[in-house]
């Protein structure tokens, strides 16, 4: 045996226990434990600037926490969405998995499928401090599987220099637009889809989670789809395959009306200031805009030591209890609260009020349909594929018919 | 740097769970009982690969038990199975070496999959106790206006360590095609080898400079500087570094050529950025002569304009024999000898009417320069055998000497030059 290995050897063995003795040593004047929480930003946001963006809000929350737990250090990680749940998985394998991991309910409803999170203890007590749509979605065999913090509901932002009064239906939306108003679109289903409801198309879609109803005819559907085409064919309507470009032109003033969710418009007013307004999005003639809020939640990790996992609940409470709620939804205008307890002072911002607008008359004026579009449309297959199905049609690639057909036929068997 | 720190520091936080504290200490143990089971074998010659192996493959059967047993083991497992991989490197390392210890492909190991190991073993620790992506993000500093992450900085850094690596074996390439394809000369294909490694290693250091998020033009601005500033502070080897770039492109100095050094013909072996390598021929000495040097001072090459060296022997003979009987038989000698070029022709020359010979001088080339010391022992010795076999004498002066008394004693002197035995016998003689 070479000296040289043998060395290597004694180091390694030398490092790791001085590792374990100056941790043990370094404890006696650090926080007594440590609370590790996993979020995600998507990938293609995935910037310094971001981050920082993300961990300002996480300190507003970790003060809310610190109060009660002053003897804890919070260590928020940040991982890209599309890697997160593989990233986790393997961190499990090793018993390294977060403490607690924040992010949207279809994502964590996704990890507990894969058993990434752990229900709630006392899952009834938590449950009472939600309405019926929050525990419709976060509730699974009568256990809450995360627990939902915070609502960022889906608004349009635009800029009130060019544009005096917001559109109120989508009508409205077009002759904006004819009158020299540049708008901007998504292409991505999730983003888009508000106006299959503004044409009165939810009902239809919702029916084809029932196989038998695929080969019917859909005339709502194809109604929505036909606009989205003669939309794409607007001068000044333009459609963007990223929700990111669609922020960044608007700061860039090459836009002056795109739909935003409640997290990016703080975002955006940091660039635009007092230029940027925000309005609830168009509804149709009859029926409303399906408004699709994103609901940030908390779910448990499963490798946290007993006490660990004592101080992530200590933290979800601190932040899901009524005056906790408050204090957070006060201190910035990005999110509604997602206890029912906790009002709304719609009387103190246009902005706040175009939240709650958005988030109690649109997005729950489709109460029922929601789960069976859910069903439908957010699998792992679903929006992919519905996602190319609309950037063909807005491109002219594909007709209407084609469109339609792609759309109503799209398997919905995928994994949520 | 403070986020770094809270952030490497916060790792420390998985020690309190159970199950990570206990891995951790069944691999310390492990680790150490590595140490005193390989002093125990390595008494005995057990072999290298069982000592090496016996850790790892310990560590990783007592992990996959435990897992059976449902004992979180994921740590312990990973830990033994880069353990692994790490000994059985140094194992093939080492058997390599032993076989031949300048084995390339031992090199490559130690240059290229060593580093591979622990860089993407350390990836994968920090991967698991946080997220690459999000540590890749944390800002180390400010560089020439350009604000540094730390995922850039190490991209970065693997960039030019990949860069250096692969420099050479791509400029070898590129100049052995050259080569083949335009029947170029060896000492050319070197030079185009380094200049080759020289532009890579710059466009490379260029393109990692611009992925890590330089301005360019901040770049320019900046080197410009930079030029200045070496111009007057390390002047000495930047000048060294310019003449070595300046001596490879006008080709006067090229490896493989033999240049005279202080009289002494010296081979070429590598120019390097600050000097330029040579090995003498007589000792085997390596030269490291700086670059600036040939610059600055006459060096006299062989191999520049021709590939041959043009030599001479200088031989005197006695007055008695004509001049032309030695003129031949001195040529011939120089045609017979098998490392004597036939052209140019080897030509002698009477040069000299000297004191007590006539001078002559065998002129002829040799096509190894490095061959001429050689060849001119190897001409000495024929043409001595041949004057001797041709009963041509070399004359050489005599000296004869006189012991001498003072005042000067005529008799005694003679006596003693006549036989001195008798001189030192008479002189017992005397005192007796």
């Amino acid at each position: 045996m070479s000296t040289r290995a043998r060395l290597i050897n004694t180091i390694t063995a030398a490092t790791t226990l001085l590792t374990m003795l100056l941790s043990g040593c370094s404890s006696a004047n650090k926080p007594a434990q440590t609370l590790y929480i996993a979020y995600p930003i998507a990938d293609n946001e995935f910037t310094q600037t971001t981050k920082e963006r993300t961990e300002k809000q996480f300190r507003l929350f970790n003060q809310q926490f610190l109060k009660t737990n002053p003897n804890t250090r919070v260590v928020t990680v940040a991982y890209k969405l599309n890697t997160m749940k593989r990233q986790i998985k393997e961190d499990s394998e090793l018993n390294l998995g977060p403490d607690l991991i924040l992010s949207t309910n279809t994502h964590l409803q996704s990890f507990y499928l894969d058993s990434l999170i752990s229900a709630f203890p006392n899952s009834s007590q938590w449950t009472q401090q939600y309405g019926d749509v929050l525990k419709n979605l976060s509730i699974v065999d009568d256990k809450l599987i995360f627990a939902p913090f915070v609502i960022f509901p889906q608004v349009s932002c635009y800029n009130n220099k060019t544009i005096k009064q917001p559109p109120k239906t989508i009508q409205e939306l077009v002759k904006l637009g004819a009158s020299g108003i540049r708008i901007g679109l998504s292409t991505k289903t999730y983003e888009i889809q508000w106006t299959a409801g503004s044409t009165g198309a939810i009902p239809e879609i919702s029916s084809l989670v029932n196989k038998k109803n695929q080969n019917k005819p859909k005339p709502k559907i194809k109604e929505w789809i036909t606009w989205l085409r003669q939309a794409a064919l607007y001068q000044n309507i333009f459609f963007y395959s990223q929700q990111s470009e669609l922020v960044n032109e608007l700061t860039a003033n090459n836009l002056d009306w795109i739909t935003c969710n409640s997290f990016e418009a703080l975002e955006i007013r940091e660039t635009m200031g007092e230029q940027l307004s925000i309005a609830p999005l168009p509804d149709g003639v009859q029926t409303k805009a399906f408004a699709t809020p994103t609901i940030f939640a908390f779910g448990l990790g499963t490798d946290s030591s007993p006490s660990q996992r004592a101080l992530a609940l200590s933290y979800v409470r601190s932040l899901t209890n009524p005056v906790g709620q408050r204090q957070v939804s006060l201190r910035t205008e990005g999110y509604l609260p997602a206890n029912k307890a906790v009002d709304i002072p719609n009387q103190s911002s246009r902005t706040l009020k175009a939240y709650n607008d958005s988030w109690n008359d649109q997005s729950l004026s489709y109460i029922k349909q929601w789960p069976m579009i859910t069903q439908y449309l957010a699998t792992e297959q679903g929006y992919p594929a519905i996602d190319k199905v609309l950037t063909e049609l807005s491109s002219g690639i594909i007709s209407v018919d084609e469109a339609v057909k792609a759309f109503t036929n799209h398997d919905s068997k995928g994994k949520q | 740097m403070n986020n770094l720190l809270f952030e490497v520091s916060s790792w420390t936080g998985y020690i309190g769970r159970a199950a990570v504290t206990w891995q951790l200490i069944l691999i310390g143990c492990a680790l150490i009982a590595d140490v005193f089971i390989r002093n125990k074998l390595g008494t005995k010659n057990v072999s290298l690969i069982i000592c090496q192996a016996v850790g790892p493959l310990a560590l990783l059967g007592i992990s996959i038990v435990l897992g059976l047993a449902s004992i979180p083991t994921g740590i312990a497992n990973r830990f033994g199975l880069i353990w692994a991989a790490w000994n059985l490197l140094l194992w093939i390392e080492l058997k390599l070496i032993q076989r031949n210890p300048k084995d390339r492909r031992a090199l490559w190991l130690r240059r290229l999959v060593r580093p591979a190991i622990l860089v993407s073993a350390l990836l994968y620790c920090i991967q698991r106790l946080s997220s690459l992506s999000s540590i890749g993000l944390i800002s180390v500093g400010t560089l020439l206006n350009t604000q540094l992450a730390l995922g850039q900085l190490f991209y970065s850094l693997i960039g030019l360590y990949l860069i250096l690596l692969a420099s050479a074996p791509i400029a070898f390439l590129i100049s052995w095609i050259s080569k083949e394809g335009l029947k170029i000369s060896n000492q050319s294909r070197d030079a185009i080898e380094i200049i080759v490694r020289y532009l890579i290693i710059s466009f490379g250091l260029l393109a990692v400079a611009l992925q890590a998020g330089f301005n360019p033009t901040a770049l320019l601005t900046i080197s410009a500087g930079l030029s200045v500033g070496l111009g007057f502070g390390i002047k000495e080897i930047f000048a060294n570094f310019i003449s070595g770039i300046w001596l490879l492109f006008e080709g006067s100095i090229r490896p493989g050529e033999i240049l005279m050094i202080k009289g002494e013909p010296c081979r070429v072996n590598k120019l390097g950025l600050r000097a330029t390598f040579l090995s003498r021929q007589r000792d085997d000495a390596e030269l490291i002569i700086p670059n600036q040097t040939f610059f600055t001072q006459d060096a006299e090459s062989f191999t520049t304009g021709e590939n041959y060296r043009r030599d001479e022997v200088v031989v005197g003979a006695a007055y008695h024999h004509e001049p032309q009987q030695v003129i031949t038989l001195l040529e011939q000698i120089a045609c017979q000898h098998p490392r004597v070029l036939q052209h140019p022709v080897p030509q002698a020359f009477a040069i000299d009417f000297a004191e007590s010979s006539i001078n002559y001088t065998l002129k002829y080339s040799v096509h190894n320069p490095l061959d001429a010391r050689t060849v001119s022992s190897d001409l000495r010795q024929e043409i001595w055998t041949a004057f001797n076999n041709h009963g041509i004498g070399i004359p050489f002066p005599q000296r004869q000497v006189y012991p001498m008394e003072w005042p000067p004693n005529r008799q005694s002197s003679l006596q003693t030059q006549q036989n001195p035995h008798e001189h030192s016998t008479a002189d017992q003689q005397d005192r007796g």
